[in-house]
């Protein structure tokens, strides 16, 4: 159907607002209208090339202006006799204007627009245009461009209420039936009513009770209060705050093809703070757009959420993949700034004039790289960025004291940092030029069991293990450091040189079959005082096996020489079967006093890797001390550090919002060729930034940065804002704009169906001081909304696409809203408001066809519950969900999202495990609200809690039948009773309810919202 | 749904409100199935798209579109150019006259020429080159067509796939197939329009974007083949649930809908009623048409298919039934020919095995759409998002950068001159010297065949008339015939 549509739009886009027939009204004196009748004519069939653009312009025509143009001005574009082409308007006279002849003739080469345009006129509109011609050929200011005004209410009315302008929408919307002869629709019935207000400004909805209480409200406005009611809900922000997200293009990864994970939810956060506290739009636009620049002195807590809230255009996308040029991307990231700005503010396609000066719309290629010197200040570029470390819950206002407690817990970690620092130094260390002098040794042993035999004592004063020796053989050799003389120092180090030996494997020097050993601990004791070492180095260490685990302490580390690859590739020279030596420096030096000094070799790593010979120097050399880091010290750091953080939200953990930030010295812009980066117009010099031409009256009007554009954004020079918002709020709660082209109020764009009623409320809306919540509650307080949403027969005849508003409309919900209506109507949801993405179940094999797999662990908790706005959005492979419910993917705004009716929604909903789990749920929920009860009353209680309405007789029965026969089927087959709960017996009742509860979430009434 | 059938949906429900009561209603809610399927039967006669194009443009040379993309980008010069000055060039600067104003995504600025190391013989009536990577591609080279100018516009593999796909460099527009089922429907009663498979060890860059509908309604955007598990996502009942009693609860469902329907009268009503429909014979038709095992040990033989793998081989074999079923567009991911001379990504041992992988089961979809008599009614496409570099790429082994200016592909089927060259490079293969086919102009061309004039099937979208070959594109008649 909404193709249907498209196609009938795309074809009568002239017609389907204004329901009058071209064809009756041949008449010469019939006033024409040039705002509703001419101008959409001109722009589609026309200006094309007699338009704007001076580049495309043909035979020098231009349509598009009455003044001192060549069209009905004073010159003329071929004169009159030159080739026998008259002038193309002549005002009052459409016989003597060439424009009527064109458009009549019968010449292919002649004929006007060309056969090759693809567009020719109709009749009725060649007739629409003789007439203009005829009765002047006026022009006037296209509506959007003009000054927005309050247009009076002086609409004579019966029954007129107290408040004259609350009901100020119905007037406008019943004089405009009432020219067609047409009546309002009833009012829809009190629970369509509660569940729809629910549904438009909460996004969730309401229990039975809560109907019931408005329905037996006797006081003069329940529904009234119901409205304040809602508009004050914590949820308001995040069903309105979704809203805003789609035309912020909000997404928490990066995009293009590797797609990372990014921090923006902070930025989520603020969206849904601004709205919920009403902020006024004009702020809210001025944050967002320029956030950054209203704190030049960069004092934190002054505008800490302004800066996040500048985050609005770091939603753009970055392109991660090898071999991209930054350049490139930054430009792409400007160019969708540009436009979004143009599509959210002024409902423009400024995109158009990226490479060519725009054909329908006055605006030029040089306003449009104006606008892209605002952005081409931006300091952020593709990958890099600047960003602003937030915690959770921040933006919504935490105590001092988490501030306080984070400050602490700054410090500390810092402290930890240099810690870890200068622990980390200490091991990597040079090892420092020292002086070695061997030692005699006095006794050299190893242990064989509770045994010690004696090592071999060779010619150059090195030991060596007996081939009887192996196992975890601890080697125990002594020395004596003579007494103090003038030649002996204290020692500050000992060294260990392992050798080889013809008799060991490979030649040692360990005893393993290879030749290596395991070092698993090197002590040494002066007297019985075991000495400390401050740090070892060694010629060679193993990879993993590293000379530090020798003295560490932890027998399961320790020094080996095995040698891989890259160690030979970077020293080719290097062997394990070859002399290696450690150095250990002593964190005290030992003075020299003749007690015998002993050393133990441990080999508590494998069997049989020994140190097979060795030999024993030490030096007096001093040693520059390091200091020392005591391991206990950075454990209670780290003890504290905790404690502070189980103090603070998600443990202290800061996370980096991206922001906007201009550069001190913003580049030049010029004009790109053709919208290549890479070809900027240098010859005509650069472009300072400003705003289009059309908007200041062609006059030089210098802008400095981002904050002046957004100034000007919600003055009351721009007319288009406040338009451009008040549509879109109005096809929020409607489905259709009062200007059907919500993306385009240019002059190709729809008129409004309703143009006094869209300035007023616009005014209106302005005059409240921007404030959202006023503007919709003078929509959602009117009849007009208010109505049912039924199909009239004779409507569907006059005004299929309900343009004259005789009924409210049925909206296919959002893929957010429809599984949030789940969630609610099962009684699982979750209403915590804010923070980072949340995972719900997702099926498997979702990443199966991206170049990276996203990690998704599946919540188990609340987070399983929580408004599916929070799930995280993945832009190359976003929630199976979103993508079947026509989310978009958030490369570029969004505007409005189509609303379509397919299988694969149906797939969805009848077999997604997440809403087979919550069709159990709202089973459960039944059951607990309502025990005990017969089956229709059962049956009864889940329709009110996912419909918020009593069944009809037929309904219940229906819904009976097909509960007895799911019944029949679970007790004949018991094994197949499923239950994704876990802890539920299997229970045919229950099984069966819950096949019942899986229809009532299938219905096409579940899935609209009437 | 095409509309024809929603329409006709309408007016059936109509007639049953206005000559029964709600309880009659209820009673024909069987009639469904039969009476689509009718309709349906009668609709493929008329020589009507079944999309929103009210008529074809041209008269249709092809119903569907195979579209094998190789993804990472194939080397043209290791495949399908012979350049011997190329060979004799080995080693040395190219010129700077060929590289001024190009850029590369990786390469140095002193990269050197690589000429190629295989062995390249001429084959056919046409006297194709191939090298000796694609012993199957010998036996059709008479049966397809080789573009050999083909040219595009962006050097990454994320924004270069989007072009090919879209047309645009970014994310955010509708891909061809999309395009496609957008305006002619789809002819498949029981499947999706628009099905992408995907083989080799991971996805293709940029993911869901390359068959997004963009700005078109999410309807026609491409579904997703899952080799594994349930073919499409959630086509299974949940567990517990047996065929007669989801029978029963579609059947409960839509009764539910109607009911509904003669309270507010709203077609969508009508709209949704057919898609429950339409779902629930999805459930039964989609895994039967996974079942390669059906296929006869010869058909088997000839793809290189092995029931229950995950392959190219089944894909392509896959590819055939789908389209036997109705199915526009189907596309084809295979992954990875992005050759840059990185470990396990060089010119040799790599490229090797991603040919043996693609060689015979892409040579075999050919012959047996042929002997099926689907050739003539279906364009089969092969090739990657560009092509590579006359230069190598010096890294642990050897490759070749990311080229656009210069790449072949082949295309076949109805309505193409089999066993054309079309298009030639410079003897360095820097570009393109005689029948440059852009990507857009493939765009028109294949648009053409399926009887779309490009420069027509548009959607107003932001104010304006998008189009899959934006201001561009040419159609190539010369390979036309």
């Amino acid at each position: 159907m909404v193709l249907l549509w498209i196609a009938l739009l795309q074809t009568t886009v002239l017609f389907a607002q204004i329901p009058r027939d071209f064809q009756e009204t041949g008449d010469v004196q019939q006033p024409v209208d040039f705002q509703n009748e001419v101008r959409p004519i001109l722009a589609n069939h026309c200006f094309a090339c007699h338009g704007f653009d001076d580049q495309g312009r043909q035979a020098d025509l231009r349509l598009d202006l009455e003044s001192a143009d060549s069209a009905s001005g004073g010159t003329d574009s071929g004169g009159t006799d030159s080739g026998g082409i008259g002038r193309a308007i002549v005002p009052g006279s459409p016989d003597q204007s060439e424009m009527v002849r064109r458009i009549h003739n019968e010449d292919p080469d002649l004929l006007m627009p060309p056969a090759s345009f693809n567009k020719p006129l109709t009749d009725p509109q060649k007739e629409v245009l003789r007439r203009w011609i005829a009765q002047g050929a006026r022009y006037e200011k296209h509506w959007a461009f003009s000054k927005l005004e309050r247009p009076s209410l002086a609409i004579p009315k019966a029954n007129e209420v107290a408040n004259i302008e609350s009901n100020a929408i119905d007037r406008w919307v019943q004089r405009a039936l009432d020219q067609q002869s047409l009546s309002r629709s009833p009012r829809a019935s009190t629970p369509t009513l509660v569940r729809r207000l629910y549904l438009d400004l909460v996004g969730t909805l309401p229990s039975p009770e809560e109907v019931q209480a408005v329905c037996e409200d006797r006081s003069l406005n329940p529904i009234d209060r119901l409205i304040e009611n809602l508009l004050a809900s914590p949820q308001f922000g995040e069903r309105w705050g979704r809203f805003w997200l789609d035309q912020a293009r909000y997404a928490d990864s990066n995009g293009f093809s590797i797609d990372g994970a990014r921090v923006m939810w902070p930025y989520r956060d603020w969206v849904i703070a601004a709205i919920n506290s009403d902020m006024p739009f004009d702020q809210f636009t001025i944050e967002q757009l320029a956030g950054d620049l209203l704190d030049p002195s960069g004092d934190l807590s002054a505008s800490k959420n302004q800066r996040i809230a500048s985050a609005f255009h770091r939603n753009t996308m970055i392109n991660e993949e090898g071999g991209v040029k930054a350049d490139q991307y930054r430009h792409e990231a400007i160019l969708d700034r540009v436009n979004t700005t143009g599509s959210v503010w002024l409902g423009l396609t400024l995109g158009c004039a990226q490479c060519h000066t725009h054909k329908y719309d006055p605006i030029s290629i040089d306003d449009y790289y104006r606008l892209y010197a605002f952005f081409n200040a931006c300091a952020d570029n593709n990958a890099t960025g600047p960003t602003l470390e937030v915690l959770e819950g921040e933006v919504f206002g935490l105590p001092n004291s988490v501030f306080e407690d984070l400050s602490q817990l700054k410090k500390l970690r810092e402290k930890l940092t240099s810690l870890e620092a200068q622990q980390k130094k200490l091991a990597e260390a040079q090892i420092p030029e020292l002086q070695w002098k061997q030692v005699s040794l006095l006794h050299a042993v190893g242990s064989d069991g509770p045994e010690f035999l004696p090592l071999e004592f060779l010619g150059d004063g090195s030991v060596l293990v007996p081939d009887k020796l192996r196992g975890n053989s601890v080697l125990k050799v002594e020395f004596i450091h003579p007494k103090a003389t003038e030649s002996s120092e204290p020692i500050t180090a000992i060294r260990l040189r392992t050798l080889p030996d013809d008799s060991l494997p490979q030649r040692g020097p360990g005893t393993a079959s290879n030749g290596n050993f395991v070092l698993s601990d090197f002590q040494l004791f002066s007297g019985t005082t075991r000495q400390a070492f401050s740090q070892a180095w060694a010629d060679h260490s193993q990879p993993k096996f590293q000379v530090a685990g020798a003295i560490d302490g932890d027998p399961k580390t320790g020094w080996a020489i095995n040698t891989d690859a890259a160690q030979v590739k970077a020293n080719p020279d290097l062997k394990m079967n070859a002399p290696h030596w450690a150095v250990f420096a002593l964190a005290k030096p030992i003075e020299p006093g003749g007690t015998p000094i002993e050393v133990l070799l441990m080999h508590e790593i494998n069997q049989g890797y020994l140190v097979g010979r060795f030999a024993l120097d030490i030096s007096t050399s001093p040693i520059p001390q390091l200091p020392n880091v005591p391991a206990e010290d950075i454990e209670a750091l780290k003890a504290q550090i905790a404690q502070y953080g189980s103090r603070l939200p998600n443990q202290g953990k800061l996370f980096a919002q991206m922001i906007s930030k201009d550069q001190p010295e913003p580049p030049s812009t010029y004009r790109l060729l053709r919208g290549d980066f890479l070809s900027p117009d240098k010859d005509n010099g650069p472009l300072e930034p400003s705003i289009p031409s059309v908007f200041r009256d062609g006059q030089e009007l210098p802008m400095h940065n981002r904050l002046d554009l957004a100034r000007w954004i919600v003055s009351s020079q721009n007319p288009l804002t406040a338009r451009v918002m008040t549509n879109r709020v109005w096809m929020k709660l409607f489905g259709t704009g009062l200007v059907e082209t919500e993306n385009d109020f240019g002059l190709q764009g729809a008129m409004p169906s309703h143009p006094e009623l869209l300035d007023w409320l616009a005014s209106d809306w302005v005059d409240s001081g921007w404030s959202l919540k006023h503007l919709i509650y003078r929509i959602v307080s009117s009849e007009t909304y208010q109505q049912s949403s039924d199909w009239r027969e004779e409507l569907s005849q006059i005004d299929p696409a309900n343009r004259m508003l005789a009924r409210q409309s049925r909206i296919r919900l959002d893929a957010e809203i429809l599984r949030d209506r789940a969630l609610s109507a099962s009684g699982a949801i979750c209403l915590r408001v804010g923070g980072p993405s949340v995972h719900p179940p997702q099926p498997a094999g979702v990443y199966n066809f991206t170049q990276t797999t996203k990690t998704w662990k599946e919540d188990t908790g609340a987070n399983r519950y929580r408004k599916t706005m929070y799930t995280e959005f993945f832009r190359s492979a976003p929630y199976p969900l979103f993508t079947t419910f026509d989310s978009p993917d958030f490369s570029t705004v969004c505007t409005r999202r189509s609303r379509t009716n397919t299988p694969l929604q149906a797939l969805t909903l009848a077999n997604d495990p997440v809403f087979w789990e919550l069709a159990e749920l709202l089973v459960q929920r039944a059951k607990r609200e309502s025990d005990p009860l017969s089956v229709e009353q059962r049956i009864h209680r889940m329709v009110l809690l996912a419909w918020c309405r009593d069944p009809s007789r037929e309904e219940l029965e229906r819904l009976n039948e097909f509960y007895r026969s799911a019944q029949e089927y679970y007790r004949q087959n018991p094994s197949e009773i499923r239950s994704t709960l876990g802890t539920q017996a299997a229970d045919p009742d229950d099984a069966a309810y819950a096949q019942v509860a899986r229809v009532l979430l299938n219905t096409d009434e579940f899935v609209n919202r009437d | 749904m095409d509309n024809m059938r929603i329409k006709s949906s309408i007016d059936r429900t109509a007639q049953c409100v206005m000559q029964h009561n709600r309880r009659a209603i209820l009673s024909a809610a069987g009639v469904g199935l039969g009476a689509i399927a009718l309709e349906s039967m009668m609709a493929q006669d008329t020589p009507k798209p079944l999309g929103m194009l009210p008529d074809f443009h041209v008269p249709p040379r092809i119903k569907n579109v195979i579209y094998l993309f190789m993804a990472g980008g194939p080397s043209q010069l290791e495949l399908f150019e012979d350049k011997p000055v190329l060979r004799e060039f080995h080693g040395k600067l190219p010129p700077e006259s060929l590289t001024n104003g190009r850029r590369f995504a990786f390469l140095p600025a002193d990269a050197k020429l690589l000429g190629s190391n295989r062995k390249f013989e001429r084959y056919g009536q046409c006297g194709m080159e191939l090298s000796s990577l694609l012993p199957h591609h010998q036996k059709i080279v008479d049966k397809v067509c080789w573009l050999r100018g083909m040219k595009t516009d962006v050097f990454n593999h994320g924004p270069a796939k989007l072009f090919m796909n879209t047309g645009f460099q970014a994310p955010g527009r509708p891909s061809i197939g999309s395009w496609v089922t957008y305006g002619l429907g789809s002819q498949s009663e029981s499947l999706p329009g628009f099905v992408v498979l995907q083989s080799g060890p991971r996805g293709p860059r940029a993911g869901n974007t390359l068959w997004s509908a963009g700005f078109l309604p999410s309807k026609f955007q491409g579904v997703p083949l899952r080799s594994q598990g349930s073919p499409i996502l959630h086509l299974e009942n949940p567990k517990g649930v047996s065929g007669s009693l989801q029978q029963g609860f579609i059947e409960a469902t839509n009764d539910m809908n109607r009911l509904r329907y003669a309270e507010v009268s709203d077609p969508e009503i009508q709209t949704r009623i057919a898609a429950y429909e339409t779902a629930f014979r999805m459930q039964t038709s989609a895994p039967e048409l996974m079942r390669v095992d059906q296929e006869t040990a010869e058909t088997l033989e000839l793809y290189g298919a092995e029931p229950g793998k995950s392959s190219f081989a089944n894909n392509c074999l896959l590819a055939r039934r789908l389209v036997e079923r109705g199915v526009r567009f189907v596309q084809l991911y295979h992954t990875d020919w992005d050759h840059h001379g990185g470990k396990n990504a060089d010119l040799d041992d790599a490229l090797d095995k991603v040919c043996l992988e693609v060689d015979r089961a892409s040579t075999a979809l050919i012959l047996d759409l042929e002997r099926r008599g689907l050739l003539q009614e279906t364009l089969v496409i092969w090739g990657g998002e560009f092509g590579r570099t006359p230069m190598g790429e010096p890294r642990e082994t050897t490759g070749r950068d990311h080229h656009v200016d210069s790449f072949t592909m082949w295309i076949a089927g109805g309505g193409i001159q089999a066993g054309k060259i079309h298009g030639a490079t410079d003897e360095l293969g820097f570009g393109v010297t005689e029948g440059l086919v852009h990507v857009h102009d493939l765009h028109a061309t294949l648009l053409h065949l399926l009887g779309i004039d490009h420069q027509r099937l548009t959607y107003r979208f932001q104010g304006r008339d998008f189009r899959l070959t934006d201001v561009h594109g040419r159609l190539v008649d010369e390979i036309l015939t």
